[in-house]
């Protein structure tokens, strides 16, 4: 039984719960699909629907974190294959250097192409483990598994992604 | 090829994903609730109803208020009397009373009636005056 969120007696507003998740959503989205428009994209839909029915959403955080990751899935599956030459522009979003001041161009882009070859669920771990730095336990309650599935899809994906980045 | 730290994941813990547009609540998802409610439903429309009827029943009220004024209730009443007598059969000019009646509906003012009675022979018919 996979640990849950704690619950909150009533929704709060729309505004405080952007300010307290929506960052971190919107960090999940992007590292999962690589484009900040398609993050901004399926945020909008995700919380439309949240909005739509926040009277009758028990826990909104819980609701937010699957519909995003439903959403994803989605996008991910339904988007063209995207081309070599997008992947630079793709790096320059994902990992900009205002954040990431230690690491050169080069690694940042060499990551962000070995994260593309990830199947979802590792890229996932990858993302809310290794660049969220959540632990297990809470990267579990959002995904909704044990946080031992978590962990392990962590050790897998790190091991894939050294392998990727020598052969590079 | 690249050269991996032997660090390797400690290296992938540091990096960051970029953080949101500052304004992508406001530009996105402000609206995002109102978007989401069905075409038809009032919540979604309800603003732009409110002000199509305010706007209606302003013009209502400014139409209402802009008609002139109708004649006091006693000169409604003269007139209505004076078109009574002016079809009264021993009047006898049948053309005269309705040039008469139709001058009273267009100027609804005793002062055209006062003019009538110079114009026709009305004599001691005007009793009623």
């Amino acid at each position: 039984m996979p640990p849950s969120l704690p619950h909150t007696d009533h929704a709060p507003g729309t505004g405080a719960l952007y300010e307290e998740h929506g960052g971190r959503l919107y960090r999940y989205l992007l590292g999962m699909l690589g484009r900040p428009e398609d993050a901004e994209d399926v945020l909008q839909t995700v919380w439309s629907k949240l909005v739509g029915r926040l009277d009758r959403v028990r826990d909104p955080v819980a609701y937010l974190w699957r519909a995003a990751r439903n959403e994803a899935l989605r996008w991910r599956s339904g988007r063209r294959r995207r081309k070599r030459h997008e992947v630079a522009d793709e790096e320059l979003a994902l990992f900009p250097d205002s954040v990431n001041p230690e690491a050169s161009r080069d690694e940042r882009l060499a990551i962000t192409v070995a994260l593309r070859g990830l199947p979802f669920e590792q890229r996932e771990a990858v993302v809310l483990l290794a660049f969220e730095g959540l632990t297990a336990r809470e990267a579990a309650v959002r995904l909704r598994t044990s946080e031992n599935t978590v962990a392990s899809r962590y050790r897998l994906a790190v091991a894939k992604l050294k392998r990727k980045l020598n052969r590079s | 090829m690249m050269q991996l730290p032997d660090d390797f994941e400690a290296r992938l813990r540091k990096m960051r994903l970029a953080p949101p547009p500052a304004d992508l609540y406001s530009r996105r998802l402000a609206r995002a609730g109102l978007l989401a409610e069905p075409f038809w439903s009032f919540r979604r429309w309800g603003f732009e109803l409110a002000l199509a009827a305010t706007i209606l029943l302003g013009l209502a009220l400014g139409t209402i208020l802009e008609r002139p004024d109708r004649p006091p209730a006693a000169e409604g009443r003269t007139v209505e009397r004076i078109q009574r007598a002016l079809e009264a059969p021993w009047l006898g000019d049948e053309a005269t009373a309705e040039y008469l009646a139709h001058q009273l509906a267009q100027s609804e003012r005793l002062a055209e009636v006062e003019a009538a009675k110079l114009i026709l022979p009305l004599g001691d018919s005007t009793s009623w005056m």
